[in-house]
């Protein structure tokens, strides 16, 4: 089991035009509409204090997929597959594509998580350009521990991991959040889709610690 | 494979339904095996609460057997108290021994009966219209129309809380669908300009979870600005909106402005069935290209025959409403007073505000054990962390109960810190 303890993460869930999102998606798998026509972009910050490549921050972006259900495994609370993801370390974004098969942005980012009362953000930079803003709202955070599961693709193969996020998580839909999204690479192929700017789902966690089974293949894109 | 697999106590709570509709797996079937799992400890941890069958009518009082105590109903949507009216029954017998009790035939075919035929005209005479359609329920009235209406070509531009047989109606036609946010007028008029070609703008007189109303005048403004047709579900507010009841579109003032107007039989008028209505041209063509109006047998005569009579009364009882709207007033203030969050409700739905979709079941049990029925409402039905109790007020309500109501209600919130 890998593990990494972060001290703070926020996420956020947008609808999004599902035909976009589609597009983006290995055919195996198959994206989860919260509403006919609409998918789920998930953007999601994590400020990692203890990993095998030591404190890092990490954006990605996901889109929400159906979740496998084999008989006998336990049932994750949702599934994703990150089509985009940056880290504030070359060591860390190495690590995310060779022990996981993800995305890997070609520079680091500066990745700052801050508070203004009940409201928590994080701030992405490159260098000097705002890559987004990502705020939400912290209302009753609980101790809590969910079993997720992400998959990736490399060389025409999907894999599948499973994971645990622990931590004291508030979630709420009260749609008090807001994203931020001016023009830059690592948005651009998302920020058309999405049917708005504030999120539908917002999530905090702090102290929090994620467990990773290993990485298993899961079905042929083809198949 | 190495798969985690921890599953701790109360590991159901995680869930909900939402989480087993839409998985992969080997095998179609093996997502039974994980919900019967969840459902073995989610029964017993309140979702038994769902599902649990009255013996008695759903008026102001009812019971759950025989040997139960008797609840103040504040849940069943009886809003003029019309299903159990004598006159209504009588009705309802006299058309059982005239015409038996299914009409053995689709409308299109063998089951249009005169009885059917005598209701709609009526019905289209109340509500200022040229023409009626009969469903046989509100479900099947708006996936019908709505599939009838457009197609892969066309949008539906719909509130973000529109009902389930809307958007069930927008997938049966393949139509183009866009949301906006929940009564946001800004919203709808970005998805109006957003959207080229021919376009159904679709909205809910009084929305079922929250009690509120939608801001129609705008609505029919900036559609008609943007060249939208306009459809109204008047589910929760015909019959008793308006100067003469005909529902939120006489409240505005919108009625010749509104395209298609829907409606259920269920509520106010204490049947069951759907219905539209609007100009000949429309309701005909509905009728021709209505699936689940072509492909079903037509509406029950003693059903049609009590909702004939009900109609009536509606009609020539304006003091049901007048009682209604008091019950309301008296409801709202004595839940407020009380200290109950209600919400943005306006409407004789009311939500009492809990916002613990855990806590929720074990208020339910309690407020059952105080002698009120009412049924708890969460995520899906309604956002994650906005879970409620949905108040309904009937004009059969004594406004003397209801106060005791909201007192009791009060009383457990406080004694469960739910409220101060």
């Amino acid at each position: 089991m890998t593990r990494y303890g972060f001290r703070q993460a926020l996420g956020a869930f947008f609808l999004a035009d599902s035909a976009q999102l589609r597009k983006l998606l290995p055919a195996a798998l198959h994206v989860l509409e919260a509403r006919p026509g609409h998918a789920v972009l998930a953007v999601t910050a994590f400020d990692f204090v203890e990993s095998e490549v030591g404190p890092y921050g990490e954006l990605v972006l996901s889109v929400l997929v159906s979740p496998f259900a084999g008989r006998g495994n336990a049932l994750p609370h949702a599934a994703s597959f990150p089509i985009a993801l940056a880290t504030t370390s070359v060591a860390s974004r190495a690590h995310a594509a060779q022990r996981w098969l993800l995305p890997e942005y070609e520079r680091c980012f500066e990745i700052d998580f801050s508070r203004d009362g009940a409201h928590h953000k994080v701030t992405v930079r490159d260098q000097d350009k705002l890559v987004l803003t990502l705020s939400v709202e912290r209302r009753h955070p609980v101790p809590t521990t969910r079993l997720y599961q992400v998959f990736s693709a490399r060389e025409n193969r999907v894999h599948r991991v499973n994971l645990h996020i622990l931590g004291n998580l508030d979630e709420h839909q009260e749609e008090t959040g807001l994203l931020e999204l001016p023009p830059h690479s690592f948005t651009s192929h998302v920020s058309t889709t999405l049917l708005d700017d504030s999120p539908f789902t917002e999530q905090s966690m702090d102290h929090g610690e994620q467990q990773f089974a290993e990485l298993v293949p899961h079905l042929s894109e083809h198949k | 494979m190495t798969e985690l697999m921890i599953e701790p106590k109360d590991a159901w709570k995680q869930y909900d339904l939402s989480h087993f509709r839409t998985t992969t797996g080997d095998d179609l079937f093996d997502v039974h095996d994980h919900f019967a799992r969840w459902s073995e400890g989610a029964r017993p941890g309140g979702y038994d609460l769902y599902l649990q069958s009255l013996s008695t009518a759903p008026s102001p009082r009812v019971k759950m057997g025989e040997n139960h105590p008797t609840l103040l109903n504040l849940a069943s949507y009886n809003y003029l108290g019309l299903s159990y009216r004598p006159e209504v029954i009588e009705a309802a017998t006299n058309a059982l021994r005239r015409y038996g009790l299914g009409a053995a035939g689709s409308p299109h075919l063998s089951g249009l009966l005169a009885l059917h035929e005598e209701f709609v005209t009526e019905l289209a005479d109340f509500k200022g219209v040229e023409a009626a359609l009969l469903f046989p329920s509100g479900y099947s009235a708006n996936i019908g129309a709505i599939s009838a209406l457009v197609g892969p070509n066309d949008w539906v531009i719909a509130d973000m809380n529109a009902h389930a047989s809307i958007v069930d109606g927008c997938v049966l036609a393949q139509a183009k669908l866009s949301l906006f946010r929940h009564n946001d007028m800004r919203g709808l008029e970005k998805r109006l300009a957003g959207a080229s070609g021919r376009k159904l703008v679709i909205v809910e007189g009084v929305y079922s979870m929250d009690g509120d109303i939608a801001p129609l005048d705008e609505v029919v403004a900036l559609s008609k600005r943007h060249g939208a047709r306009v459809m109204v579900d008047e589910a929760h507010s015909a019959f008793l909106y308006g100067q003469h009841g005909k529902g939120l579109v006489e409240h505005f003032g919108v009625e010749k402005d509104v395209d298609v107007h829907f409606g259920t039989l269920s509520k106010s008028l204490g049947g069951v069935g759907g219905y539209i209505a609007g100009s000949r041209s429309m309701v005909d063509y509905v009728r021709a290209y209505a699936r689940s109006q072509v492909f079903s047998c037509a509406s029950s005569p003693p059903v049609v025959g009590g909702l004939l009579e009900a109609l009536r009364i509606a009609r020539r009882e304006p003091e049901l409403r007048t009682r209604l709207w008091a019950n309301v007033a008296a409801m709202r203030d004595a839940l407020l007073a009380e200290g109950v969050d209600i919400g943005d409700s306006t409407s004789q739905v009311i939500p009492i505000m809990i916002r613990d979709d855990n806590g929720i079941f074990a208020l339910a049990r309690a407020l059952e054990e105080a002698g009120i029925y009412l049924n708890p409402i969460l995520y899906p039905a309604v956002k994650r962390q906005q879970s409620r109790f949905r108040v309904s007020v009937s004009a059969a309500h004594d406004p003397s109960e209801l106060c005791n109501g909201a007192r009791i209600i009060g009383r457990v919130l406080r004694e469960a810190g739910v409220i101060r």
